[in-house]
C-alpha cells in the first residue's frame, strides 16, 4: 500500500481544495486514470492515478484543503510499489528464490585426490574404436603398453585368437586382406580412386531420348553417324564442347571437337581421343577408330592419344543397355551415351510401322550447362540422326 | 613569482524558478511560437517519461532511466542542432532524441531489451544511448574529427552526467577536442547525483565547467532548468564550433527528480526535503508561468495539449507493444557483413533449439 | 540460524573479515551510503565508517589503480566494480600492474587485493550488464579467478580470497544473488582456493560447470536420472584459475565421458582450456569426445533474446545424450 501525496500542481501554490472524487474506497483504478478534481486558486486540475491498484483510503472530502506534499490517497498497487520492497539492484530483475541449499559447501569428498585413478582401462580412442569394430572386449585384452595400456598389437593378437577359434585360419596382420579379396591394379585402380573424387563437385543432369533412325541406309556406320550428329549439335550449342575450371569458375569453349571415344577392354575403360573430328574425312575417322581399338586391345595405345578430349561419346549399347547416366570426366562438361538400337511400333500416316530407335543419354554439368542448352543439343543430335 | 594564468566561469540564466525574467531575454524568445514549441517539447517528453515509468511499474518495460526534471537541457540541445549534425547521448536525452526523429517506440524497445530500438529508422546519423559511462565522449570526438578532416560544416554534440566527469575518457575527450580544435560541444547534465554519490563527493572542483580550462577549451555554466538559457548557450556554442572556432564544455545545472533508474530507490541515500526543494526549481513550471504571464498560454490550452500528447504517446506505446519479438536468428545476423562458417553452425543449432522449444510449447 | 542468500553471504564475509582485520578496506561506487547497488555492502558503512568503506567517484581505472597502491602498503583492499561490463577501463591496471607487481619486484612488493564484481546474464538488465568474460582474466598470469555458486561457498571463498596474499578476481553470478538460500555459520572459516567441489557423485558422465550455469547443470543431471536412470557426476570448478585438474581428471577417468557447461561465449572460453587439459591427461580413458555447451559466439544479447542465448537445460541434456550414446 502506498500513500500518494498531493504533488506540486505546477503553480507554486501551497495547497489545493478537493472539488470532486471520481473514485471511492475499494475501487480498482488503472494508471493515468483521473482520481480527483483539485481546485487551486487558478484552475481546476484532474489528478491521474500514478499506478494501477485498489483505493484503500481517501484523505478528505470535497471542500477539504490538502497541503502540497501531504497525503491525498492510499492505493494498494497491483505490483508492489518500489518504496515497500528494496529491489536490491540498480538494473534488471533479481529473482528472489526460496530454495534452501542443503549440501556441505565442500561438496562430496573424494577419497584419493592427489593421484589420478589408475584402475580404469587405458586405451586411446583409436584403439577403442578398433576394438569395437572387431568386436573385441577391452576388458579381456591384456595391455602390453606402459601401465597396462592396450596397444594395436594387443588388439591384433585378440583378433587372431578370436578368428582361429572361429574358423581355424590365421591371418598375418591386421591390415592384410580378408580372403577372397584381390587388390585392384592399373586402370581399374585409378578408376576406383579417382572416380569418387572427380564426381564430388560435378552436378550431373541426364536427359534421355530416342532418335528414330528408320531412314538410315543399310550398313550405316553407327559410330560415324553419332560423331556427325555430335558435330552438328556442338555447332548448335558450343558450350557443351568445353572445359570448366572450377577453382576459377571459368569456362573454355573449344573451337574444335576432340572427341573421346569410350572403349572397353579387360583392363578397364579407355577413352582414346579423335582429334579435330570436323577436319577428318569419314574414311580417316573409321581408320583411326579401328586403329585405336586394336591398340587398346594390345595395350599399346600411346598416352598422348588418351589426352585432351573435349567431348566424350560412349557407345554402351553394343551389348545391352538402353539408357544410362553416363559420368562426365572433368574438366569436360558433357558426355553422350548411345544405347542399344531397338525396334518400336510407330504410327506413320495412319498405318502401323516398325522403326528402329537409337536411345540417347546426355549428361551435362549443371554448374555450367543449363537444361535448355542440354535439350537443344539433344534436339540437334536427334535431328541429325533422324536424317537419312 | 608572477601569475601566468587565470580563469573565470560564466553562468547564464534568464528565467528564475518562478518564471520571471532576470535580464533581457534573447532575440529568439520574441517569437512566442518558438518559445511555445520549446515548452511543448518539454511537456511531451515529461508525459512520455511518466508513461515509460508507468509501463515499468506495470511489468511492460524493463529497467528504465527517467529524465524527470532534466527536460530543459535536452530540449535546448535538440532545438539548437541541425539535421546534419550528430548527437552522441548518454541515457537521459529523450527530448533531443525525439526532436531529432527517434521514435518513442524505439526508446521503449531499447529499454525492453530489443536491439532494434537502436535502429533509429528516422534518425540515421545519431548514436544510440551509451551505457558505459563517458565512453561516448570519445566516440563523439572521433565523429568531430571526421567532420574536420572532411571540412564539413557539421557539429557533434555529446552529453554526459556529472559522475562521468570523473572518468578518464572525459578528460581524454576534452583534451583531444582542445588540441585539435574539434567541432564539438560537450554538455554535462549535472543533475547532482551519480546513483548515490552526490556532486560534492564526485569532484573537488568548484564547477565541472572549469575542467575545460585544463583542456584549454571554453567552458561555462548554465541553469539547465531554464530552457531559454539552454538554447541560448547551445546556439552560441554550436555556432562557434560550426564556424571552426573550436569546442565548448557546457555544464548545465539541474536536479535528478527521479531515481537513478526504476530499479533504484533514491530515498535510501537522499533526503525527501531536498527533493521537494528541487521540485520548486523544475523547468516546466517556470516556463509555463512565464508563458501564462505573457498571455501566450493558458491552462485550457495546456489541458488540450496534454490530451494531444497523451494520444501521441498512446499510439507510440501501442506501436511498441505490438512489435514482434526478436527472432532467435537476430542473435547472429548482425555481427558481421557476412556470417562466418562457425557462426552459421551455431545459428542453425540455435534455430533448431528454438523450433524444438516451440513444438514442445515451451515458447 | 536463518538461511541467507548469496549476496547476504558476501556481506557476512566482508563484515566478518573487516571486524577481525582492520587492514581490510572496501572501495567502489555507491558501496557506502547506498550499501552497493546489489546491497553487497549493506550496513557496512554504518558499522565501520567512512574510513573503512570508501565511496569513490565514478572512475574504474582509478579504483583499480588505487587498490593496487593500497595493497602494496599492506592494506587488504576489496574493491567493487559495479558490473563486469564496467571493469574494462580497469584492465590496464589489472593486467599491467596488479598481476605483475610480485614478479617484477621479485617478491619485494605484492598485492593482497580482491576485485569483486557481479557478472553473467539472466536478470533482464540493459546492455553491458550481463558480461561473462572470465576467460579474459583467467588468461593473465598472476591472477586468480574465483567464482562461487552457493551462499556458503561465496562466504568461504571470499574469506579465502581476502586472506590470500595475491590478487583475486572474485566473480559473483548476478543471477544467483538471491536465487537460493543456505545456512552459513558466521565463524570465519575459509574454504580452500584452487579446488573444485563435487556436488553430485556419479559414474556415467562428468558434468563440469561453474557460476550460475550450475543451476541448469544440476537440473539436467536430475533429468538424466529420471529419464534414463543414469548418474552424472557434477563438479563446481569454483577456482577457474589455477584449475584443480586432478579432481576433474579423477572424475573423467571414472566416467570416460564429459560435458563442460558455461554461459560465456564458446571461442576461447574457459571450457576450451579444460577440454585441452582433459584431452591431454585423460586421453586414454575417453569413450566419447569432450563436449562443451556454451553461450554462442555472439555479443550477449539484450533482454529479449537472453533466454535463447543461455545454455538451457534442453540444450545441455541433448549434448549429454549425444555423449552417452557416442560409439
Amino acid at each position: 500500500m502506498t500513500t500518494f501525496n498531493l504533488p506540486d500542481l505546477g503553480e507554486g501554490l501551497p495547497d489545493a481544495e478537493i472539488r470532486e472524487w471520481y473514485v471511492q474506497v475499494d475501487d480498482i483504478i488503472k494508471v493515468d486514470q483521473p482520481m480527483v478534481a483539485m481546485e487551486t486558486a487558478k484552475a481546476l486540475v484532474d489528478i491521474p492515478a500514478p499506478f494501477s491498484g485498489k483505493i484503500t483510503k481517501l484523505y478528505g472530502k470535497p471542500g477539504d484543503i490538502i497541503k502540497t506534499g501531504k497525503a491525498l490517497i492510499d492505493i494498494e498497487a497491483e505490483i508492489s510499489a518500489k518504496k515497500n520492497i528494496d529491489q536490491a539492484t540498480v538494473v534488471g530483475n533479481l529473482q528472489l528464490g526460496n530454495r534452501i541449499i542443503d549440501e556441505s559447501p565442500l561438496g562430496i569428498q573424494q577419497k584419493q585426490i592427489s593421484t589420478p585413478n589408475q584402475n580404469g582401462i587405458k586405451a586411446t580412442p583409436a584403439i577403442r574404436a578398433l576394438a569395437k569394430k572387431f568386436q573385441i572386449n577391452l576388458n579381456d585384452c591384456k595391455g602390453t603398453g606402459p601401465n597396462g595400456q592396450i596397444l594395436v598389437a594387443d588388439i591384433e593378437k585378440m583378433i587372431q585368437q578370436k578368428s582361429s577359434k572361429e574358423n581355424g585360419t590365421t591371418t598375418n596382420s591386421l591390415f592384410s586382406l580378408a580372403s577372397g579379396y584381390e587388390p585392384l591394379r592399373g586402370v581399374r585402380r585409378v578408376m576406383a580412386s579417382t572416380m569418387k573424387q572427380t564426381q564430388l563437385s560435378i552436378v550431373p543432369v541426364t536427359l534421355v531420348d530416342d532418335a528414330d533412325i528408320h531412314a538410315w541406309p543399310e550398313k550405316t556406320d553407327i559410330t560415324l553417324r553419332l560423331i556427325r550428329a555430335v558435330m552438328s549439335a556442338c555447332q548448335r550449342e558450343p558450350r557443351l564442347n568445353a572445359w570448366f575450371d572450377e577453382s576459377k569458375l571459368a569456362l573454355c569453349k573449344h573451337n574444335q571437337i576432340d572427341l573421346g571415344l569410350a572403349m572397353d577392354a579387360p583392363e578397364g575403360l579407355f577413352v582414346p581421343v579423335l582429334k579435330n573430328v570436323a577436319q577428318e574425312s569419314a574414311v580417316n575417322l573409321r581408320k583411326t577408330i579401328d586403329k585405336f581399338k586394336l591398340e587398346v586391345k594390345n595395350r599399346s595405345i600411346s598416352p598422348d592419344d588418351l589426352l585432351g578430349a573435349t567431348f566424350v561419346l560412349s557407345n554402351v549399347g553394343v551389348f545391352a543397355g538402353r539408357y544410362a547416366t553416363p559420368i562426365i570426366i572433368p574438366p569436360m562438361v558433357a558426355i553422350l551415351a548411345a544405347g542399344r538400337i531397338n525396334e518400336k511400333v510407330v504410327v506413320e500416316e495412319g498405318k502401323i510401322s516398325v522403326h528402329k530407335q537409337l536411345p540417347l543419354s546426355l549428361t551435362v554439368d549443371h554448374r555450367v550447362i543449363t537444361g535448355g542448352e542440354a535439350a537443344r543439343f539433344l534436339s540437334a543430335l536427334m535431328l541429325d540422326l533422324q536424317a537419312a | 613569482m608572477s601569475e601566468v594564468a587565470r580563469f573565470s566561469i560564466e553562468y547564464t540564466r534568464f528565467l528564475d524558478s518562478k518564471g520571471e525574467a532576470q535580464q533581457d531575454l534573447p532575440v529568439f524568445t520574441h517569437s512566442m511560437h518558438e518559445l511555445l514549441k520549446l515548452y511543448q517539447q518539454m511537456m511531451l517528453t515529461r508525459l512520455f517519461d511518466y508513461k515509460a515509468v508507468a509501463l515499468q511499474r506495470t511489468g511492460m518495460l524493463n529497467t528504465y532511466a527517467s529524465t524527470l526534471g532534466q527536460e530543459a537541457i535536452s530540449v535546448g540541445i535538440g532545438a539548437s542542432m541541425q539535421r546534419e549534425d550528430v548527437f552522441c547521448p548518454f541515457y537521459r536525452d529523450y527530448a533531443a532524441q525525439i526532436m531529432r526523429g527517434v521514435k518513442m517506440s524505439e526508446i521503449l524497445s531499447f529499454w525492453k531489451g530489443n536491439e532494434w530500438g537502436n535502429h533509429f529508422s528516422e534518425c540515421p546519423l545519431d548514436f544510440p544511448i551509451c551505457v558505459p559511462i563517458a565512453t561516448q565522449l570519445l566516440h563523439a570526438a572521433g565523429v568531430a574529427t571526421a567532420f574536420k578532416l572532411r571540412k564539413q560544416a557539421r557539429v557533434v554534440v555529446s552529453t554526459c552526467g556529472d559522475g562521468a566527469t570523473s572518468e578518464g575518457d572525459f578528460y581524454e575527450a576534452l583534451n583531444i577536442a582542445g588540441v585539435w580544435q574539434l567541432p564539438i560541444v560537450f554538455v554535462i547534465d549535472n543533475n547532482q547525483w551519480a546513483i548515490s554519490v552526490p556532486r560534492k563527493h564526485q569532484s573537488h572542483a568548484q564547477t565541472l565547467a572549469q575542467k575545460a580550462i585544463a583542456a584549454g577549451i571554453h567552458g561555462e555554466q548554465v541553469d539547465g532548468n531554464d530552457v531559454i538559457a539552454m538554447k541560448f548557450v547551445m546556439d552560441k556554442a554550436i555556432t562557434k564550433a560550426r564556424d571552426g572556432h573550436g569546442p565548448s564544455l557546457i555544464e548545465a545545472l539541474s536536479y535528478r527528480l527521479c531515481d537513478h533508474t526504476t530499479a533504484d530507490d533514491a530515498s535510501r541515500y537522499r533526503r525527501e526535503e531536498e527533493l521537494q526543494q528541487a521540485w520548486q526549481e523544475e523547468p516546466l513550471r517556470r516556463l509555463k508561468n512565464y508563458l501564462i504571464n505573457q498571455k501566450s498560454w493558458s491552462n485550457e490550452e495546456e489541458e488540450n495539449f496534454k490530451k494531444e500528447c497523451e494520444k501521441k504517446i498512446e499510439i507510440a506505446v501501442a506501436e511498441y507493444l505490438s512489435l514482434a519479438k526478436p527472432l532467435v536468428t537476430d542473435l547472429f545476423d548482425y555481427h558481421f557483413a557476412k556470417l562466418p562458417p562457425d557462426l552459421i553452425e551455431q545459428r542453425i543449432e540455435a534455430e533448431a533449439m528454438f523450433m524444438l522449444s516451440k513444438d514442445l510449447g515451451n515458447g | 540460524m536463518a538461511e541467507i542468500t548469496l549476496i547476504e553471504a558476501i556481506t557476512q564475509a566482508l563484515a566478518y573479515e573487516m571486524a577481525v582485520d582492520e587492514e581490510v578496506i572496501l572501495l567502489g561506487e555507491d558501496i557506502g551510503v547506498n550499501g552497493g547497488v546489489f546491497r553487497a555492502t549493506s550496513e557496512l558503512f554504518k558499522r565501520f565508517g567512512a574510513d573503512r568503506v570508501l565511496d569513490t567517484p565514478l572512475a574504474e581505472s582509478m579504483i583499480a589503480g588505487l587498490t593496487i597502491g593500497m595493497a602494496t602498503q599492506g592494506l587488504k583492499p576489496v574493491a567493487e566494480f559495479q558490473f563486469m561490463g564496467f571493469s574494462y577501463p580497469a584492465l590496464d591496471q589489472i593486467i599491467n600492474h596488479a598481476a605483475r607487481f610480485r614478479n617484477r619486484t621479485r617478491g619485494r612488493l605484492h598485492c593482497p587485493l580482491v576485485f569483486r564484481m557481479p557478472y553473467g546474464t539472466g536478470i533482464h538488465a540493459p546492455e553491458h550488464h550481463s558480461e561473462s568474460t572470465e576467460a579474459l582474466f583467467a588468461h593473465i598470469p598472476g591472477l586468480r579467478v574465483v567464482i562461487p555458486s552457493s551462499p556458503a561457498r561465496a562466504y568461504g571463498l571470499l574469506l579465502a580470497s581476502i586472506r590470500n596474499p595475491d590478487p583475486v578476481i572474485f566473480l559473483e553470478p548476478t543471477r544467483l544473488y538471491r536465487l537460493n538460500k543456505q545456512k552459513v555459520p558466521d565463524i570465519g572459516v575459509a574454504l580452500p582456493l584452487d579446488q573444485s567441489f563435487i556436488l553430485r557423485e556419479g559414474i556415467d558422465i562428468t558434468l563440469i560447470s561453474w557460476g550460475s550455469m550450475l543451476h541448469e547443470t544440476l537440473l539436467a543431471a536430475d533429468k538424466l536420472l529420471q529419464e534414463k536412470g543414469m548418474h552424472a557426476e557434477v563438479i563446481d570448478v569454483a577456482t577457474i584459475k589455477p584449475l584443480d585438474i586432478n579432481t576433474l581428471l579423477s572424475s573423467v577417468e571414472k566416467t570416460g565421458r564429459c560435458v563442460i557447461i558455461h554461459e560465456a561465449a564458446r571461442y576461447c572460453g574457459v571450457g576450451a582450456e579444460i577440454v585441452a587439459q582433459l584431452s591431454e591427461k585423460a586421453f586414454l580413458f575417453l569413450q566419447a569426445p569432450l563436449q562443451r555447451v556454451t553461450g554462442y559466439d555472439v555479443t550477449v544479447p539484450y533482454a529479449q533474446l537472453e533466454k535463447q542465448y543461455l545454455p538451457s537445460v534442453t540444450r545441455i541434456y541433448n549434448v549429454i545424450e549425444q555423449t552417452l550414446e557416442f560409439t
